[in-house]
């Protein structure tokens, strides 16, 4: 790449990310307009939009973005007011501005003719404001010194302090000082007593009554004291604070008396103690600030971005995975071998590299907040369109997914989110008639579950016509008008293709086409979805999706002479089958497991296997979002680190595999899917 | 115990997976036999500790400190468990210094060094 692409490729990603970014401060400052700061901020976005552009050469966006900026200005100084009309012409401003640089939009002089008309079109002054009504909130940091010594019971009345100070390690970054000078000696020392003492130093954005809230039920018996020991003045990354500072911010100490010691060449610290104007322990407790001080700064300093392009993250993924693959087959061959060094050698390196897998999966997880921001913008125009009143809240921005993950489950999200607002949330007036708040709310939440990710989105609408669906499904065939299904069966149904029980079809949706693409796109990823639904109520999609589609933990079972892998964030238990109670239910296998009767299936007969059955199986329990079921290996031989491969176009039908993995001696192992297997259970 | 008392051999003392109250008398019992034994050097395997409660860590950090002071060389073999690790980080028993961990780091100003093996 030539280096002046290079800098454009650059001017284009980071002004998709300030695009990005402006269209949640836009929606933000929409539903809050006296806030000042994103009022700020709206307005240092297109400024650095502005002079980027102009720095590559970029004209038209130069000249629309300082149009745009201009009237932005005119806001900030109270000239005019922020209302929804100027939210929509910043919004489409927003967009245009997308479409110049993805060069996405023929028609996009005439957009930028329109939107420029209409801010040149003189505004209502704003009313003057009698006071600043908004207050920012700080998100600025500041250090707090706590000292928390437990009284000695506390372990009697089921409190753990170490709880407390992981709560703590929560808000920000931590320095933990442990005093044991209670300490007694070993002989003495009673099990159920506590003797210990800390002294934190918590460098935070959280207010003081947040930090004393965390010591809210044992502060009445321990001694807690939480003081504030910086300001700016430390968390200000250009300079850390040195010792004599903080003795004298601390007043143990004069700035005279520092400054005379200062004239000799020992350290400052050895010299107060020695001339005994302050105590050792005052001083090693300025130290542990210092060095805590030093910990925030040099954090503050590391946390800075860069740019990686996503082929090159999943190239070095790709590698961590042939890694991995070696790995294995490094293991397999020192075992095969009694040598001590090399043993020594392969497990350092297992260590290794298994940090380096986790490094290099994590450098790929992306909170999910980014995408939930993006459906602010759609749930906004969309009820606006549809003349419905919508709230859209979020929950759980801050878990991360796999990228490649992430960028999958956009599109479903979209199809699923189109659908609660056109189907699901009512008109204003309709559900005023019912009782109901006239803005409808839809829910949008995302929470870890073991080595999935749940994302839920809910509707507070009209719910799905559960005979509706029964009707539609008998007259299209898919069900006789005698059969007898449960709520889960029928509403898969809405999953299938083509359909649909929207009396008509609008631009939004009702085409039935939507749904089965969801589902599709959700088995892809390996992951599974729930309907849930109360007529007149609510309607629920719950999305169980692998943490990532790169490396997993696996548990690997041989059947014959062949290794599958089952994905270990699915299986519960393995136990013997002499030992498990079975049965038979109509043409259903069942085994007796913890009070539940499971329906299990062989692997063996499921693959058609001819050789003779062992005498002793094992039975893995697995579960899936909705289910929980035994299968049959010969034997299971343990946990394993799962470089996933895709197999192929060729075996796209194949829906009892989801990819294959290649073993420590070069075979390969089918992964099965735990999902789709269900269908033969 | 003087040094040139002590036996010239060493102990080695396997630590449980799990390390709690409940079976903190019996530590108690074990520590205090390897110190009156006499032995000159302790290795205390804490490689398969996956969780040890705050009650726990105490009688540790006294034993640690008493072995010190009877200037018996204590060496803890890890590598330390990654639920263990930060366990210890948080109460602030363990200190990272660069590729080192080093438990009880208040002790002396030094603390025990956390073997590989």
């Amino acid at each position: 790449m030539e280096i002046v692409d290079q800098i454009k490729q650059t001017f284009i990603d980071e002004t998709e990310d300030l695009l990005s970014e402006l269209e949640g401060m836009l929606l933000d400052l929409e539903s809050n307009p006296e806030n000042k700061s994103h009022l700020d901020a709206v307005f240092r976005l297109m400024h650095t939009i502005k002079g980027s552009s102009g720095m590559v050469g970029e004209d038209k966006i130069y000249k629309f973005a300082h149009k745009v900026e201009d009237v932005f200005d005119s806001v900030r100084k109270g000239e005019i007011p922020f209302n929804s009309e100027l939210a929509n012409i910043a919004l489409e401003a927003r967009d245009i501005i997308l479409s110049i640089l993805n060069n996405s939009d023929p028609d996009v002089d005439n957009r930028i003719k329109i939107v420029e008309e209409k801010i040149s079109m003189p505004s209502q002054p704003a009313e003057k404001k009698k006071e600043e009504v908004s207050v920012k909130k700080s998100n600025y940091e500041k250090t707090y010194n706590i000292k928390f010594y437990p009284d000695q019971d506390i372990f009697k009345r089921g409190s753990n302090p170490l709880l407390i100070i992981q709560e703590l390690e929560g808000f920000g970054t931590l320095t933990v000082d442990v005093d044991d000078a209670m300490l007694p000696a070993l002989e003495e020392i009673k099990n159920d007593k506590c003797y210990l003492g800390w002294n934190i130093f918590l460098t935070t954005t959280k207010e003081y009554n947040e930090i004393k809230d965390v010591f809210l039920f044992v502060e009445t018996d321990c001694e807690v004291s939480i003081e504030e020991v910086s300001h700016g003045k430390y968390s200000d990354d250009d300079e850390i604070a040195k010792i004599g500072e903080i003795l004298i911010d601390r007043g143990v100490v004069t700035p005279d008396a520092v400054n005379k010691v200062l004239e000799g060449k020992k350290k400052i610290g050895e010299e107060l103690v020695e001339k005994h104007i302050v105590s050792q322990d005052d001083v090693e407790s300025a130290l542990l600030e210092q060095e805590h001080l030093k910990k925030v700064h040099s954090k503050q300093s590391a946390t800075q971005n860069i740019k990686i392009s996503t082929e090159k993250l999943d190239d070095f993924v790709n590698l961590v995975g042939e890694l991995v693959t070696l790995q294995a087959q490094l293991n397999q061959h020192t075992l095969n071998t009694n040598n001590y060094e090399l043993t020594n050698i392969a497990e350092s390196l297992q260590r290794l590299t298994e940090e380096l897998r986790d490094s290099v999966l994590g450098i790929r997880m992306i909170p999910v907040g980014q995408t939930f921001g993006v459906f602010r913008r759609l749930v906004r125009d969309l009820s606006a369109e549809l003349g419905k009143r919508i709230n859209l809240v979020t929950y759980g921005e801050e878990t991360e997914l796999d990228k490649t993950v992430l960028d999958k489950i956009k599109e479903p999200l979209v199809h699923i989110i189109r659908n609660s607002i056109d189907h699901g949330i009512e008109s204003p007036e309709t559900r005023k008639k019912a009782g109901k708040n006239e803005a409808g709310t839809i829910k949008l939440s995302a929470q870890h579950s073991g080595g999935h990710v749940i994302i839920t989105v809910e509707d507070d609408g009209k719910g799905i016509n559960r005979e509706k669906v029964r009707e539609k499904a008998i007259a299209s065939g898919q069900i006789s008008a005698d059969e007898v299904l449960t709520d889960q069966t029928l509403y898969n149904l809405v999953f299938q293709s083509g359909f649909s029980t929207a009396e008509s079809v609008s631009k939004v949706s009702g085409r039935g086409v939507g749904m089965d693409v969801v589902k599709k796109e959700i088995d892809n990823l390996q992951g599974s979805v729930v309907l849930s639904s109360e007529q007149g109520k609510h309607t629920k999609v719950i999305i169980s999706l692998p943490l990532t589609l790169a490396i997993i933990d696996g548990l690997l079972v041989k059947v014959d002479k062949d290794h599958y892998i089952l994905p270990l964030s699915s299986v519960e238990a393995c136990i013997d089958r002499n030992d498990a109670e079975e049965k038979k239910e109509g043409n259903k296998n069942i085994i007796h497991y913890r009070d539940l009767f499971l329906p299990y299936l062989s692997v063996r007969e499921l693959l058609s296997y001819k050789s003779e059955q062992p005498l002793r199986e094992q039975i893995v329990v697995v579960h899936t979002e909705n289910t929980k079921y035994g299968l049959i290996v010969d034997e299971v031989i343990g946990d394993y680190q799962t470089v996933i491969k895709n197999l192929g176009k060729v075996f796209n039908n194949a829906k009892t595999f989801s990819g294959a993995t290649i073993l420590g001696d070069g075979t390969i192992a089918l992964i099965l899917n735990i999902n789709n297997l269900t269908r033969v259970l | 115990m003087n040094q040139t008392m002590k036996k010239n051999k060493g102990a080695s003392l396997n630590l449980p997976s799990e390390i709690r109250i409940s079976n903190n008398t019996i530590l108690i019992k074990k520590l205090k036999t390897v110190i009156e034994n006499g032995y000159s050097k302790i290795v205390v395997d804490i490689s398969k500790t996956e969780e040890i409660d705050l009650s726990s860590l105490q009688i540790l950090n006294s034993f640690y400190k008493e072995c010190l002071a009877e200037n018996i060389d204590v060496d803890f073999k890890g590598p330390l468990k990654d639920k263990i690790k930060k366990q210890l980080l948080s109460s602030g028993f363990l200190e990272i210094r660069g590729q080192h961990e080093i438990l009880f780091p208040f002790l002396g100003n030094k603390g025990a060094e956390i073997g590989n093996r």
